[in-house]
C-alpha cells in the first residue's frame, strides 16, 4: 500500500525569532515491509538545511534560519510504500531457552534493555513487571503479544492525563494516558523480562475509502514499540491497541524512547515570551503514483 | 659554568646540595641509587653542590617575583592580587636525557594515535565494541560519551588534537601513563612560562646543557589546527572560545591567542548561520574555520547539548557536520580519558595499530567486575580509588592517606554504583630535589615526588612539546601533584641528542 503523508508544523512567536537552530526527525526511515518512495522538506522562510543519519539510524535535518520571522513553517511530504507485516512464523523461542543468550544481548542490545530517560526502572514498574512476567516455557513472541494486549486492558487511554515530558510513572499514577505512555511502559515491562524494546514514532493511517480524505489533525502521529524477537527480528507490537502493528502503521523514527525522537526540536532567540505550535497532518492513499498529487519525480530522494 | 647571574659567591654560606640524600626505595630524578648524580644531570648538580642557602633563596624569591610579573601581565581583566593564583614554581629544573625521551616521544606518538583511532571507531562503526574487546555499557554509560557526535567524521579522522598524557616514574625508573586528558588538557603555559624563568635565571646552564627549545609550541599548535581544517581552505580563520575570564585556565586561554596570533572568543561571540560558523568583528561577521575550544562538550551547542548553556554557540554541532568548521578537540572526545577505558588502552593500541605498546599503563582494576571488587575492597587502604570520568584529582582517595572514615565512605560510594570506579595499585612516585623552606628562614633541598605531562598535537602529522608539564608535590611525602590540590612546578629539561 502506499500512502502519502503531508505533515505540516507551524510555529508563531509573540515577537520576531532569529537564530532560530531546529534538528527535525521527519524522513521516514527504510525498514522491512517500509519504503519512503519520496521525500520533501520544505522550511518557510528560507532555511539551511543539511542532513545526517543519528546514531539510531534516524534521518535528521538540520536547519538553520537566521532572519527574524513571527512564523516558521516546517512541511515534510512522504510518499510512502508499505507492506503487510510478515507473519510470526520463525522458530518458536521459550522463554527459558531464550535467557540462556541474555549475556550476549545485553551487551549487543545495551540500548533496548536498560532503562531510559522516559523509561526509569522504578519500583512501580518493577511491580508492574512482576504481576505480568514471563513463565519460562512461553514462548517469546506469545509474552511480547500478551504484555500488550495486557496493558492495552490495564490502562485507560485518556488524552490529556499525561503531556509528551511524562516519563512511564505518570501513567502508573494516573491509570491512563496516551500512545506514548503506552509504549513507554510495555518497553519497561518488557526491558525488564530481558526482551529488547524500542520506541518507534510514527502514523497511524486512518482506513479510508479510497480518494476520501479528511484532516486529522495531529490525531495519526502515532508512538508503538517494536521488540526483538529471536529469528525474526525487530518486529512492531502496539499496546494502545493491543496488538502487533499492521500495514498502517508507518515508522518514522526508533530510539530508546522519545528522547530520542522528538519531530522537531530547537531553539531560537527573541525577546518574546510565547511560541505556539500547531501540527496538521494529512494521510492519503493515493490509488497509483500517476494520479497522485506528489510525483514522486519531484521528491528528494 | 654559573648557575645565577645574580646570586652573590661571596656570601655564600655552607653548601645545602651536599646534604640531600635520594630517599630509599624511590626512584630520584637527579642522584642515582649509587649516590652520584645521573650522567646527564652532572652539569647541573654539580652547579648546584657549590650554591648555599642564601643563593637557593634569592634564586627562588627572584623566580617568584618574574612569575608574579607575568601574572599580572596574564590578567587582563585587572583582578586583585589574591584572586590570581600563580603555580608555585621550583627553580631546580627536572632533567630527562635524550634517549629516554626518544622512546618516551614515540610511545606519546603511539597512544595518541591509537586514542584518536578509538575515538572515530566509537563515532563511527564501534567495531571495537562489536568485536567484544570493550564492554558496550562501559561506552554507553560513560559520562563522556556523547551520542549526538555519532557519524561526525573530521579531517583526517583526528578528533584529539591536543592531548596532555600523564606520566610518572616507578622505583624502576620506568615512566608508566597514569592517565590521559584527551578533552581540553591545560597547562602548556606553564611550561613557557617556566622556561622563561629558566632562562633569565639559569641561561648559562641551559645553555651549556643544550636543551630542547620549548618556545614553538604555540606555532605547532596553530600549525595543528591549520592542517585540520576544512578542505579546500587555503588560509584559514582560527579563533580559540574560551568560557571567560571566570575559568581557572583562563590566562592560558589569553596566553595561547596571544601567541598564536588568533582571535580569543567567547560563546557570545560567534554565531551560526546556514550551518557556517561565523566570528562577530567590528567589521562585520567573519567566518571562523577552525575553532580551538577550551570548553567541555555540554555547553558547546544548545541544540544537542544542555539547553541552558550560554557558553557555546548553537548551531555548531551542524556546522561541524556540514564540513564548514573543524573544532579541537572534536566532540565526545572524553570517552578516550575514561578511566575504565584507560584499563584497555594497550588492547587499543594492539587493536588499531597492530603495534605492542611502547608505554606501559599503571596497573588499572575495573571495580565493575565483581571478582576484582572484592579482592579491591578487601584491602581498599592500599589501593588509589578513582571515579571513572571525573578528571583533575577530583575524588581521588589514597588508600593510605585516607581516614578510616574517608575508607569506610569510599566503600559504601563504590558498592552503590561500583562502575563508577576504578583502583590502581599506590605508585611509588619518583622524587626530585626540590628547594623547601627549612623553617629558620632559609631553604634547603629535599626530595618531592612529581609526575610528567607531556603535551602531543596531531595535525596533519603528530609533533611533541619536548618535556611537557613536571609537578611537584609540595608537601613532604604527598603524592597529589595536581595544582588545583596544592601542587608546584618545574622546568623541564629535555636535552638534545648528542650530534
Amino acid at each position: 500500500m502506499r500512502f502519502r503523508v503531508r505533515h505540516v508544523t507551524r510555529f508563531g512567536y509573540d515577537e520576531a525569532a532569529y537564530e532560530s537552530h531546529n534538528e527535525v526527525r521527519l524522513r521516514p526511515r527504510e525498514s522491512p515491509g517500509q519504503r519512503t518512495i519520496g521525500f520533501r522538506l520544505e522550511v518557510i522562510p528560507r532555511a539551511a538545511v543539511i542532513d545526517y543519519r543519528d546514531s539510531f539510524g534516524n534521518f535528521v535535518h538540520a536547519l538553520s534560519v537566521h532572519e527574524p520571522h513571527r512564523e516558521l513553517v516546517v512541511v515534510a511530504d512522504s510518499l510512502i510504500e508499505r507492506a503487510a507485516p510478515r507473519p510470526l512464523d520463525a522458530p518458536r523461542h521459550p522463554f527459558g531457552e531464550f535467557l540462556a543468550g541474555d549475556a550476549l544481548r545485553s551487551q549487543l542490545e545495551y540500548d533496548f534493555l536498560h532503562p531510559s530517560r522516559y523509561v526509569p526502572f522504578s519500583e512501580p514498574l518493577k511491580r508492574l513487571f512482576w504481576m505480568a512476567r514471563p513463565r519460562m516455557n512461553e514462548q517469546v513472541a506469545d509474552y511480547v503479544c500478551r504484555i500488550v494486549g495486557w496493558i492495552r486492558g490495564q490502562f485507560a487511554y485518556e488524552p490529556g492525563t499525561t503531556n509528551v515530558r511524562s516519563d512511564l510513572n505518570h501513567i502508573l499514577h494516573a491509570g491512563g494516558g496516551v500512545c506514548q505512555d503506552f509504549a513507554h511502559l510495555s518497553i519497561g515491562i518488557l526491558r525488564l523480562a530481558g526482551v529488547p524494546a524500542r520506541y518507534v514514532s510514527g502514523y497511524l493511517a486512518p482506513t479510508l475509502e479510497p480518494g476520501n480524505r479528511r484532516p486529522l489533525g495531529e490525531q495519526a502521529s502515532h508512538a508503538w514499540l517494536e521488540a526483538m524477537i529471536p529469528d525474526a527480528g525487530w518486529i512492531g507490537f502496539d499496546p494502545t491497541h493491543g496488538g502487533r502493528a499492521g500495514d498502517h502503521h508507518l515508522r518514522v523514527a526508533v530510539g530508546r524512547d522519545y528522547a530520542d525522537v522528538p519531530p522537531i526540536t530547537g531553539i531560537y532567540r527573541s525577546v518574546g515570551a510565547t511560541q505556539t505550535m500547531r501540527v496538521s497532518l494529512d494521510i492519503s492513499e493515493p490509488e497509483d503514483s500517476a494520479s497522485s498529487p506528489l510525483d514522486p519525480g519531484a521528491l528528494q530522494q | 659554568m654559573e648557575l645565577s647571574t645574580t646570586a652573590s659567591q661571596a656570601g655564600r654560606q655552607a653548601p645545602v646540595f651536599a646534604a640531600y640524600r635520594p630517599p630509599a626505595g624511590m626512584y630520584d630524578e637527579m642522584f642515582s641509587a649509587a649516590g652520584g648524580p645521573h650522567r646527564w644531570c652532572a652539569p647541573v648538580a654539580a652547579n648546584l653542590l657549590e650554591m648555599g642557602s642564601a643563593e637557593f633563596a634569592s634564586l627562588r624569591a627572584q623566580a617568584e617575583r618574574m612569575l608574579l610579573r607575568m601574572g599580572v601581565t596574564f590578567n587582563v581583566y585587572g583582578q586583585t592580587e589574591g584572586a590570581e593564583r600563580i603555580f608555585p614554581f621550583d627553580p631546580i629544573p627536572r632533567i630527562i636525557d635524550a634517549e629516554t625521551w626518544q622512546t618516551l616521544e614515540a610511545g606519546l606518538i603511539q597512544r595518541v594515535r591509537a586514542l584518536n583511532a578509538f575515538v572515530a571507531d566509537i563515532y563511527g562503526e564501534a567495531h571495537i565494541l562489536k568485536d567484544g574487546l570493550i564492554p558496550h555499557d562501559l561506552i554507553l554509560e560513560s559520562s563522556q560519551y556523547r551520542r549526538g557526535a555519532v557519524g561526525i567524521a573530521p579531517p583526517g579522522g583526528t578528533f584529539i588534537t591536543v592531548a596532555g598524557i600523564d606520566l610518572v616514574r616507578g622505583a624502576d625508573g620506568r615512566f608508566y601513563v597514569l592517565e590521559d586528558n584527551a578533552r581540553t588538557p591545560s597547562g602548556v603555559s606553564y611550561v613557557i612560562e617556566n622556561r622563561l624563568v629558566t632562562t633569565r635565571l639559569m641561561p648559562a646552564a641551559l645553555r651549556a646543557s643544550r636543551v630542547r627549545s620549548v618556545e614553538g609550541y604555540p606555532a605547532d599548535l596553530l600549525a595543528s589546527l591549520v592542517e585540520l581544517a576544512p578542505g579546500g581552505i587555503s588560509r584559514p580563520t582560527v579563533a580559540l572560545l574560551t568560557p571567560g575570564p571566570f575559568n581557572s585556565a583562563f590566562f592560558e586561554h589569553v596566553f595561547l591567542s596571544q601567541q598564536m596570533g588568533v582571535e580569543l572568543v567567547e560563546g557570545r561571540d560567534l554565531v551560526c548561520v546556514d550551518h557556517k560558523l561565523w566570528m562577530k568583528t567590528v567589521y562585520g561577521l567573519r567566518q571562523v574555520h577552525v575553532l580551538y575550544r577550551r570548553i567541555d562538550d555540554d555547553y558547546l551547542d544548545a541544540v544537542v547539548f544542555r539547553p541552558d548553556s550560554m557558553l557555546g554557540v548553537a548551531g555548531l554541532t551542524a556546522a561541524i557536520r556540514a564540513g564548514s568548521v573543524t573544532i579541537a578537540n572534536g566532540i565526545g572526545t572524553g570517552v578516550a580519558d575514561d578511566k575504565a577505558v584507560f584499563a584497555y588502552t594497550p588492547e587499543m593500541i594492539r587493536y588499531y595499530l597492530g603495534e605492542q605498546p611502547i608505554l606501559p599503563i599503571v596497573e588499572t582494576h575495573l571495580l565493575r567486575e565483581p571478582e576484582v571488587r572484592a579482592t579491591v575492597l578487601r584491602d581498599l587502604d592500599r589501593y588509589v580509588i578513582k571515579p571513572t570520568g571525573a578528571s583533575g584529582g577530583y575524588g581521588v582517595v589514597i588508600g593510605p592517606r585516607a581516614s578510616d572514615a574517608e575508607l569506610a565512605q569510599t566503600r559504601k560510594q563504590i558498592e552503590a554504583a561500583p562502575a563508577n570506579y576504578i583502583a590502581q595499585p599506590v605508585v611509588s612516585l619518583s622524587v626530585h630535589p626540590t628547594l623547601v623552606d627549612d623553617g629558620a628562614g632559609g631553604v634547603v633541598l629535599a626530595p618531592r615526588h612529581v609526575d610528567l605531562r607531556p603535551f602531543v598535537l596531531m595535525g596533519a602529522r603528530p609533533r611533541v612539546l619536548a618535556g611537557g608539564l613536571t609537578r611537584v608535590a609540595l608537601r613532604e611525602g604527598s603524592l597529589v601533584v595536581n595544582s588545583s590540590q596544592g601542587g608546584g612546578s618545574k622546568d623541564t629539561w629535555v636535552l638534545d641528542a648528542p650530534c
